[in-house]
């Protein structure tokens, strides 16, 4: 009887460290002081910096592993890369590189962070998947390029302060937050956002999206706040509000804000040119703009809730050739609450308005 | 004075000592100090008194909070625009991951108000948000001044006998949320309640009035259960993608009784 209890005890101490086998592991707290190479079996066992001047590259099929370490119990995991130098994490579709945690049970925030501080040389990360961090990857004065890579299960998908960033073809979804940025210039293309319940949030930056998804995000879809946008091709549907600007300033065109539970486009204390956009079955309204100027013009905007457009605010809103759903002149009006339904605020200019849909799109992403 | 003269005064001294400390304080609840409070709620928790929030408060899994009837709960409005990765909003929010029991009773409510209110009538504060939270109640509570006075992301709370009163959403329930929410009067906010991307929310003998937009907003893709409400005073009633929706409600004198969505269909 002894012996099998021995016998057991020596199986399940073995399980547990092949569990946790790897090719490489880094406990506590380490520094790469020199370039390295990673593939294999990564294990991630406490907090692991790379030095300044430093380059970290990480081959295809590399799988790296982050152990759940709380020691102050606030349910925020403490394992991360510290990245100082310059990181390369360069996957392929066939072989991704994949950042998760090494937990049976995974959960979100099991693990801290990608974590970039002043590396300015270019980095990049390339058909990655990573999952179950608190923030996916994190960066603060860092000049980054992220392409073709999957962010999931995390607390925050992405977040960039004092960054310059590109984001091409990757999908950020099924996060608490998907993205946020502040003080940083952001190139965002062919990028899917969806399932969050922030999806885009920018402080303080300067957003370039185009052929983007944003989807089913349950609060925002594409917030900003003191920032400016320029989006073209750009499906965001299925959110609570899709577009929501406060005071920020930009263009939107070609872009298609449809079914959207709230408002399609919701600008407060803003600047906007809204062209040519199809803005349809959005559940409050198409446009409101609440202390705000711009214009909207060539656009569709036909099928949305209660308004087309709501004015809130002081101030004249030009609205004029745009299709409002209808060649009625008294329906167009019934659309519009502006003014002359609430005394004290603007009036609309909705002179000369389409007489049939424009012709929209196409789109990167279907509307349908 | 011999040994066990000694001995008794000492027993005697011990005792009354010992019963006093084991005394329930005589002194009301006003008079406790306040409390101030902010960040993750470490273990069950009993608020009383007077609560100062200054900043975000996270009930998480597994914790419970419970309010004592008669508290008066502050909130400090946040000062950044920042929000953590855990967090909902850049307003200061109570943010429910856990149990939340609000244990108000008729003429002795919880109350939660603004520290100071924001000029032209801005949210001073998020609300109390509910994101897939264990099962909680919110009773005979006085919610003023949110963003959303209450918030129902996921989760089933049940929300009863509470008057929201000046928020700019008085109670939103959206995706996998099925919370009931019984007999609150829900007045002079922005709107009344709000069911989004597919709640389920449960909503009996509300009193939803002079709210500046909607009194009840019902989106294509929502399934609720209504039952007895009365909806008067907005500027819009209920606006809904179906006029089934209206079932026993009764909605009156307001400026739109009833208006008509998109089903919820893609365009």
């Amino acid at each position: 009887m002894r012996r099998l209890a021995l016998l057991a005890l020596g199986l399940f101490l073995l399980m547990g460290r092949a569990a946790l086998a790897a090719d490489l592991v880094y406990s506590g707290e380490q520094t790469l002081y020199q370039d390295t190479v990673w593939q294999g079996e990564v294990l991630v066992d406490g907090i692991l910096t790379i030095a300044p001047e430093v380059t970290l590259e990480i081959r295809p099929g590399t799988r790296v592993r982050f152990t759940r370490i709380d020691t102050n119990g606030d349910g925020i995991g403490e394992s991360e890369i510290f990245i100082q130098g310059t990181f390369l994490a360069l996957g392929t579709r066939e072989h991704p590189v994949l950042f998760t945690s090494a937990e049976a049970s995974p959960r979100e925030s099991d693990w801290g962070a990608i974590n970039m501080m002043g590396a300015e040389r270019p980095n990049r990360m390339e058909h990655c998947v990573v999952e179950y961090a608190y923030r996916g990857f994190h960066a603060h004065f860092a000049n980054a390029e992220v392409r073709d890579s999957l962010f999931r299960h995390n607390t925050r998908g992405m977040q960039f302060q004092e960054s310059d960033v590109s984001i091409l073809g990757c999908e950020v979804s099924a996060n608490l937050n998907g993205m946020q940025f502040r003080n940083s210039k952001v190139v965002l293309e062919n990028t899917r956002v969806r399932n969050n319940y922030w999806g885009l949030r920018c402080v303080y930056s300067e957003l370039e999206m185009s052929g983007c998804l944003v989807e089913a995000n349950l609060i925002n879809g594409v917030s900003l706040r003191d920032s400016s946008i320029n989006a073209r091709g750009n499906v965001v549907r299925d959110n609570r509000r899709g577009l929501y600007l406060q005071a920020s300033t930009g263009e939107v065109a070609g872009n298609a804000f449809v079914s959207n539970s709230e408002n399609g486009i919701f600008l407060e204390v803003s600047d906007l040119s809204i062209e040519d956009n199809l803005i349809r079955g959005n559940g409050r309204g198409g446009i409101r703009s609440v202390d705000s100027r711009g214009h909207a013009r060539g656009n569709d905007l036909e099928g949305n809730g209660e308004y087309a457009l709501v004015l809130d605010g002081a101030g004249t809103f030009q609205a004029t050739g745009n299709w409002w759903g209808t060649a009625s002149a008294v329906q167009m009006w019934e659309l519009i609450r502006d003014g002359r339904v609430r005394p004290g605020m603007g009036l609309a200019d909705s002179s000369r308005p389409l007489q049939q849909p424009p012709i929209l799109g196409p789109f990167a992403h279907t509307i349908e | 004075m011999d040994l066990t003269r000694v001995l008794a005064w000492l027993l005697v001294s011990a005792l009354m000592f010992g019963c006093a400390s084991t005394r329930a304080p005589s002194v009301s609840t006003q008079s406790l100090p306040q409390k101030t409070i902010s960040g993750r709620i470490a273990q069950d928790s009993l608020w009383e008194g007077e609560i100062l929030i200054e900043g975000d408060v996270l009930v998480p899994p597994q914790v419970q909070l419970r309010i004592a009837p008669g508290t008066k709960v502050r909130i400090r409005a946040a000062e950044s625009t920042r929000i953590d990765p855990e967090y909902l909003s850049p307003l200061t929010e109570i943010l429910v991951r856990g149990r939340l029991q609000v244990e108000g009773r008729e003429g002795n409510p919880v109350e939660f108000v603004p520290e100071k209110p924001l000029e032209g009538g801005e949210p001073a504060w998020a609300g109390i948000l509910f994101d897939r939270s264990k099962p909680s109640q919110v009773s005979h509570a006085r919610i003023e001044g949110a963003e959303a006075g209450v918030q129902v992301t996921d989760g089933s709370p049940g929300i009863e006998n509470s008057t929201i009163h000046g928020c700019r959403y008085g109670i939103l329930v959206q995706g996998q949320a099925s919370p009931s929410i019984r007999g609150n009067l829900v007045e002079k906010g922005e709107g009344g309640i709000f069911c989004w991307m597919g709640a389920s929310p449960s909503l009996e003998e509300n009193r939803i009035r002079d709210n500046g937009e909607e009194g009840l907003f019902i989106d294509g893709l929502s399934r609720p259960t209504l039952r007895e409400n009365r909806i008067s005073g907005n500027d819009t009633g209920m606006a809904a993608a179906g006029k089934e929706w209206i079932g026993d409600t009764v909605i009156e004198d307001n400026r739109r009784n009833f208006v008509l969505l998109p089903s919820g269909r893609r365009p």
